[in-house]
């Protein structure tokens, strides 16, 4: 029975659930959970019924949200009961204006009592799922990175917001192979592997997950060899002393095992189509601990180990040669100035440099702190480190910081965090808890703990000599910067009380000049102790500033001429922005 | 910042016969795949395997629990190719099988058939079966390990487990395993059930044999220890304090069809009662287990059953009956002594209920009644466990007229699931109590897709996972509970109780329990 219920209220949508149970018997009592759907308005069928077939093993209440693109503010609703929803019971809510953004408040009182909240977003998650309004309701949380434009991207934002519950359906897909591959562990020769290959297409976060599971149980590099666009998951190799275990992908949906004196063996290998892999999801309602150790410690190895697209050889003929060892002094007056053509010369030469650097800091420490900028040539720097060496090793080493951080909600375009998350940055290796993000909000009120809890990040990470003075933080080895055309850096105005900061390491900056009014900056202090400042400057609009600031040392008016490095200070430039540099 | 579960149980531990890096136990979602192995089939072409066993091997394979390289072979008179087997395994697999039909997955299965056409007691025909395991090791990679399927009367266990030893086909390399399942019945009594088991453990160890009780496979049945041992609320009343009496029902609204062979010389007090009721007895009654392991279960399930005792007056104790014919639903049907086949002088029981004590202190003056039979009202199992009224009530004797005991029902088949029955108020100004149901079904959908017992069990046969099998010992326990009365029922020499078909037994039945102040539930 289907029954449409047009603009309505949850009240009404409840009495009239009550009095079809009484009319059709006892329909919801018997339901094991309650299963949330967040999902466009394009995906609405599909979804809805994948959850009616998967819930003929589970039972269940399903509600789905359906977002609208009507800006009135309404609730629409559907109720399908008997043989219109098989096992379950179907509450299709859509969701239109205002309303869109309080799908929590509507579906509270349509919970089941007792019985436990799954929520699932068949595509197009909010990147922190747990702490969505959403997540945070459902004890269960199922994504699918399967349905993601960049699905790197998207399990980073998975591992990177990991809280127990949290699954992908891009991980249920693959359960078959696991067991397959584990079932061939289980007997002799007992020997360890020393190398797992996996081959599938590029963007194949079930193949990526499948490698990272094998690499963090197994303890063994992964080779990630790529094939063409849609030829999924090819097959899976572990390499022992006494020759590979094979698992290959044959025609339709069968594979073949080989094992050295073995004859091969074909099996069947059947991937599970939607609803069958969320009813594989629902079966367990506890926490996947399997899949938060391939997710965050797994997946970088898998990311090292893929094919690296070639590197262009990036010519600078007007790059000043660097000096290695060039003494502080000499440097923090003045800072090296390399300027190429274009500012996608500039991106491209910093992150080959940036890259050095790392390394050279992991090679003698162990350890190496990055310091991010937002800003378009920022980015464009984050999008040629990620195209230069995304998975590298050294990333495992690398804490990631920012500059300053506009403070507005987690996920905004306007972060600098997310604009380099888009860029790839979640893509480079750097295991979650190495990468600080400001804490988002968007109320004023909230603000100085922002930069408080900041400052703690960055103490957490000081090393002994910062420890002993007043502010604590790391020494960067290298500390991105942009320069506005008003001379700002971080978000350290020209003229503003934020730039003479001494006893803090992080200024709560409001009514920035520039919008968005709130933000978080790093202080004075913290960027004199990078190793190395290098200030990325592109576009005319700049080459104004880029003079005066190059002119003198800490003069308030100018905050650009306050940024140098404790070993290096090196000013990156387009032919534009060096326009007004004399030479 | 991303906060990660333990992960130490599996990061980097090393590769050896005991530990499996890639299987930790946090890693629930992983299914245990049975190792390689081959399955041999004796009785292909009876009806379990094709309505049951070959669709169940099918279902398995389909959900990708068997191992890669799986295979399996046919034997019997038949003078079939390969290919024809094959043939016949797919048409049983299209009609029977619980799962969508994939082309794909069958095609990757029937690699693995083979055919060896042979009698039973045929040494030419062994020793090509011999040849064929062999070859499929060799070919296949089965990893030397073969499941031997006896789907046969009892009467051949003997030749058949001769013969598979003198092919050397029982004998287990190292690191390799031979097992046999046999079907019910086990033997016919005590002495016979121990001459079978003499033959069957003469050649395989005891712990390779797998006794298959289909009713064990099922889902309410395993869930009967979860409801009685992972719950607060039940096992504190689950006794003679509590506990008035419990009755295990099964019955069936079909006739013995086309079985007169064997069920004429059987009766249903041996083929229902000394296996699956006694069994469901043995779940209900025994203490909790010190581990949910195969030897911890059935330790106390031994002991129960050992506990077992018979009432003094067998005739007041136990009653049989015999379907005369009538219309069931809406079927006319003939009586059992016009079945084809049938011997009236055989005088055997189409319906058999017995009453049994359990010797402990927990169930000291809790009858069990125990009743089976065919071309009864409808299909059903249940275990129904009925407590006593509470000592005092509070009310007007004419507030609680229609309120009967209180009862918690484990439905075994259909409908599975579990109801409870207790008073409730009426509404209205009046203080009127009745009976009232509250249900927990697996849901109307789930029943289609719960797996088939049968795929549990030929899944834990192969993974040697042996909980839900009957041991020789609970086989014995049971035969020496039946024995007694099926014995008194023979010395009577007097023809069962009629009933009329689509009816609920003999009227000595329900004259069992009213004796007691009892009635049948109606189920």
């Amino acid at each position: 029975m289907i029954v449409d219920l047009e603009r309505t209220t949850t009240k009404d949508i409840s009495k009239k659930l009550v009095s079809l149970r009484s009319e059709l018997g006892a329909t919801a009592l018997g339901r094991v959970l309650t299963l949330l759907v967040s999902v466009d308005e394009s995906f609405a069928d599909t979804a809805v019924a994948a959850a009616n077939d998967a819930t003929h093993l589970h039972p269940a209440r399903i509600v789905v949200l359906v977002r609208t693109e009507d800006t009135e503010n309404r609730l629409d609703a559907q109720i399908r009961v008997g043989g219109d929803a098989g096992a379950s019971e179907i509450i299709v809510l859509r969701l239109s204006g205002e309303l869109a953004d309080h799908g929590d408040a509507v579906v509270t009182p349509l919970l089941l009592p007792d019985s436990p909240i799954v929520a699932w977003w068949p595509s197009n998650p909010p990147e922190d799922v747990a702490s969505s309004a959403l997540g945070q309701m459902a004890t269960r949380r199922i994504t699918d990175a399967s349905m993601a434009s960049d699905s790197r991207v998207d399990l980073g934002l998975r591992c990177r917001f990991y809280a127990l519950g949290d699954t992908d359906l891009s991980w249920t897909r693959i359960t078959r192979w696991r067991a397959l591959l584990a079932a061939s562990l289980d007997y002799p020769p007992f020997e360890p592997v020393s190398q797992i290959t996996i081959t599938a297409e590029t963007a194949s976060p079930s193949a990526d997950l499948l490698g990272a599971w094998l690499s963090a149980a197994l303890d063994a590099p992964v080779v990630r060899d790529t094939t063409k666009d849609g030829s999924g998951l090819i097959s899976i190799r572990l390499d022992r002393a006494s020759g590979p275990i094979e698992l290959a992908r044959t025609q339709g949906p069968t594979a073949m095992l080989s094992q050295p004196r073995q004859p091969e063996r074909q099996v069947a290998l059947l991937e599970p189509d939607l609803s069958q892999a969320l009813a594989d999801e629902l079966r367990r309602l506890d926490p996947d601990e399997v899949y938060s150790t391939a997710l965050c410690h797994g997946l970088h190895r898998v990311y090292q180990g893929t094919g690296q697209p070639e590197t262009e050889s990036t010519s600078t003929p007007q790059e000043h040669e660097m000096d290695e060892n060039s003494a502080f002094v000499a440097n923090a007056s003045m800072g090296q100035i390399s300027t190429h053509p274009t500012k996608q010369d500039v991106a491209d030469a910093v992150a080959e440099a940036a890259m050095q650097q790392l390394r050279t800091a992991v090679d003698h420490r162990g350890v190496a702190h990055l310091g991010l900028t937002g800003g378009s040539l920022g980015i464009e720097v984050v999008r040629s480190i990620t195209d230069l060496a995304a998975g590298d090793p050294v990333w495992a080493s690398v804490h990631l910081w920012w500059g300053d951080e506009r403070f507005v909600t987690r996920g905004h375009d306007d972060r600098n965090d997310q604009q380099a998350f888009d860029a790839g940055a979640l893509r480079w290796g750097v295991p979650p808890e190495q990468v600080h993000s400001v804490d988002a909000g968007n109320d004023i009120a909230d603000l100085p703990a922002a930069a408080a809890n900041y400052a703690t990040a960055l103490a957490a990470s000081a090393d002994s000599a910062g420890e002993q003075s007043a502010i604590a933080a790391p020494a960067m080895d290298v500390l991105l910067l942009g320069v506005g055309p008003d001379s700002h850096i971080a978000s350290l105005f020209p003229g503003r009380d934020e730039v003479l900061i001494t006893d803090s390491a992080t200024a709560a900056v409001v009514d920035s000049p520039k919008p968005p009014p709130l933000r978080v900056s790093l202080t004075v202090p913290v960027i004199q102790r990078a190793k190395a400042v290098w200030l990325v400057v592109g576009g005319q609009d700049k080459a104004e500033a880029v003079a005066a600031a190059l002119k003198g040392m800490d003069q308030p008016a100018h905050p650009a001429s306050f940024a140098r490095g404790t070993q290096e200070t090196r000013w990156w430039l387009d032919a534009e922005a060096a326009s007004r540099l004399s030479s | 910042m991303a906060s990660t579960g333990d992960q130490s149980a599996s990061v980097g531990t090393p590769v050896t016969a005991e530990n499996n890096p890639l299987r930790v136990a946090a890693d629930k979602r992983l299914p245990r795949i049975a190792g390689p192995c081959s399955m041999v089939m004796f009785g292909v072409t009876g009806d379990l395997a094709q309505k049951k066993l070959l669709p169940a091997i099918y279902d398995l394979a389909n959900r990708g629990l068997l191992p890669p390289g799986f295979s399996f072979v046919g034997f019997a008179r038949r003078d079939w190719t390969d290919a024809k087997f094959a043939e016949v395994f797919h048409d049983a697999v299209q009609a029977h099988a619980r799962t969508p039909f994939r082309e794909d997955v069958w095609e990757s299965l029937a690699q693995g058939i083979r055919f060896v056409s042979g009698a039973f007691d045929d040494a030419d025909a062994f020793t090509n079966l011999a040849t064929t395991v062999q070859k499929l090791d060799m070919e296949r990679g089965t990893g030397g390990n073969t499941a031997f399927y006896l789907s046969i009367p009892p009467d051949w266990f003997a030749p058949v487990t001769e013969r598979l030893q003198a092919a050397g086909l029982s004998d287990a390399e190292p690191d390799t395993w031979r097992r046999v399942i046999i079907e019910k019945p086990f033997g016919d009594d005590l002495e016979s059930a121990q001459q079978l088991n003499a033959i069957v453990e003469g050649v395989f160890p005891p712990d390779s044999v797998f006794r298959i009780d289909h009713y064990l496979g099922k889902e309410t049945v395993q869930n009967l220890l979860a409801l009685r041992f992972a719950n607060q609320l039940f096992e504190p009343i689950w006794n003679a304090n509590y506990v008035d009496h419990v009755q295990i029902t099964m019955a069936e609204d079909i006739g013995i069809g086309g079985r007169a062979g064997y069920y004429d010389d059987v009766g249903a007090a041996k083929d229902v009662i000394q296996n699956h009721l006694l069994q469901l007895l043995a779940l209900t009654a025994m203490e909790e287990p010190i581990a949910f392991s195969a030897s911890a279960v059935r330790a106390e399930k031994e002991k129960v059953l050992a506990s077992v005792r018979l009432p003094e007056d067998l005739n007041a104790s136990t009653s049989r009956g015999r379907y005369t014919g009538g219309w069931q639903g809406g079927e006319e049907v003939r009586g059992y002594l016009h079945e084809d086949g049938v011997q009236a002088e055989k005088n055997t029981e189409t319906y058999a209920a017995i009453t049994l004590d359990v010797n402990t202190r927990r169930w000291a003056g809790v009858p069990f009644y125990l009743r089976t039979g065919k071309r009864l009202g409808k299909r059903v199992s249940e275990i129904a466990v009925v407590f006593k009224r509470a000592p005092r009530l509070p009310f007007s004797t004419g507030a609680t007229e229609e309120l009967g005991q209180n009862a918690i029902v484990i439905r075994v088949q259909p409908d599975e699931g579990i109801t409870m029955r207790f008073g409730s108020k009426v509404p209205g100004s009046q203080m009127d109590v009745r009976d009232v149901t509250m249900d927990f079904g697996y849901g109307a959908s789930f029943t289609e897709s719960s797996p088939e017992a049968y795929e549990r069990l030929i899944l834990d046969v192969l993974l040697g996972d042996p909980p839900l099998f009957p041991r020789h010992e609970e086989v014995e326990l049971s035969w020496q509970i039946l024995d007694p009365i099926v014995n008194h029922w023979k010395a009577q020499d007097a023809p069962p109780a009629d009933y009329r078909a689509g009816t609920w037994g003999p009227k000595e039945s329900d004259e069992m329990l009213s004796r007691h102040g009892r009635e049948w539930r109606r189920p």
